[in-house]
């Protein structure tokens, strides 16, 4: 076997924030999945209001589909379930670039600033 | 590996891998998480063609049809998957979206699967595959990491990859009871 080694490794950091990124994910689906069962809705009804089959409504519900944004917020709707995306910088890379790039170009901004979004 | 004059011998008497019988039992044990008290030990250093693969997913080189962020995020769900299985927290099942799942044609063998789905359908899709070793208390065994076609596997690479996992982790315990001889 060949040792392909020529890229720059990510460093436990990044592998961590992927990691952490991924379970939000599943942490998401799993939320959403509980709320249809709260809704009372069948798999049916929830395919009539998103205008799908039984088969891709089960998919949407399961996970098994990667939905877009606009769709999991259709989908939100759909089993009253109140979505809030909440971003956090973070420092895994860009600290280090920011530190060549000429200031006259940036204006700093704390990373201690964070930004909130909510939507649906 | 050491003395070669051992290894005919050792290959008759251990040519198979002892598995962990039923399947599972280690990744499963805690479902669905309410005890917590359960930590198994991942042996990421005893497969040295896996510590390659994992050296080559880290850096970004693993396969040249995806890019480095596909890597990234492959690592990251490996990294929470592996974390899940060493709580005995991650459920092993069929369907399309289950996280893990039991080979069939080499029924001791375990897959981690990634859903990757960044942009366009991806050409193709990471996989771990590892197994529960009955010797080693506590323990769950990485043998290969490897990609498969998103899609129709015409060169069946996904039964290659199985047959590496299987010569590896058999490799693995001759290894194991030639250091048990010393």
């Amino acid at each position: 076997m060949t040792d392909v080694h020529a890229g720059t490794p990510f460093t436990e950091e990044q592998v961590a924030l992927a990691a952490s990124n991924y379970e939000a994910q599943e942490w998401l689906l799993r939320a959403l999945r509980e709320a249809f069962v709260m809704s009372g809705l069948s798999l049916q009804d929830l395919a009539s209001e998103l205008d799908l089959s039984s088969e891709d409504a089960e998919a949407w519900i399961n996970g098994e589909m990667d939905l877009t944004l606009s769709e999991l917020r259709q989908l939100a709707n759909v089993v009253d379930a109140h979505v809030t995306y909440r971003v956090n910088p973070v420092h895994t890379k860009y600290v280090d670039r920011f530190e060549r790039i000429s200031k006259d170009l940036w204006q700093e901004v704390p990373w201690s600033a964070s930004h909130e979004i909510t939507l649906a | 590996m050491s003395d070669p004059a051992t290894l005919p011998e050792l290959r008759r008497n251990v040519y198979h891998f002892d598995a962990l019988i039923p399947v599972g039992s280690r990744t499963t044990c805690d479902l669905p998480g309410k005890s917590g008290s359960f930590q198994h030990s991942w042996l990421d250093t005893d497969v040295p063609e896996y510590m390659t693969e994992e050296r080559n997913l880290r850096s970004g080189n693993l396969e040249p049809r995806l890019n480095r962020q596909q890597h990234l995020d492959a690592l990251g769900v490996f990294q929470s998957l592996k974390r899940r299985a060493a709580k005995g927290q991650l459920p092993i099942g069929t369907t399309p979206d289950s996280p893990a799942k039991v080979m069939q044609s080499l029924s001791y063998l375990i897959e981690l699967r990634p859903k990757l789905s960044m942009g366009a359908r991806p050409p193709r899709l990471f996989r771990l595959y590892y197994a529960e070793p009955a010797n080693v208390q506590d323990a769950l065994l990485p043998l290969v990491l490897s990609t498969k076609p998103n899609g129709p596997d015409l060169q069946q690479e996904q039964n290659a990859s199985i047959d590496d996992a299987k010569a590896r982790s058999r490799v693995w315990e001759l290894t194991k009871a030639m250091k048990g001889k010393k």
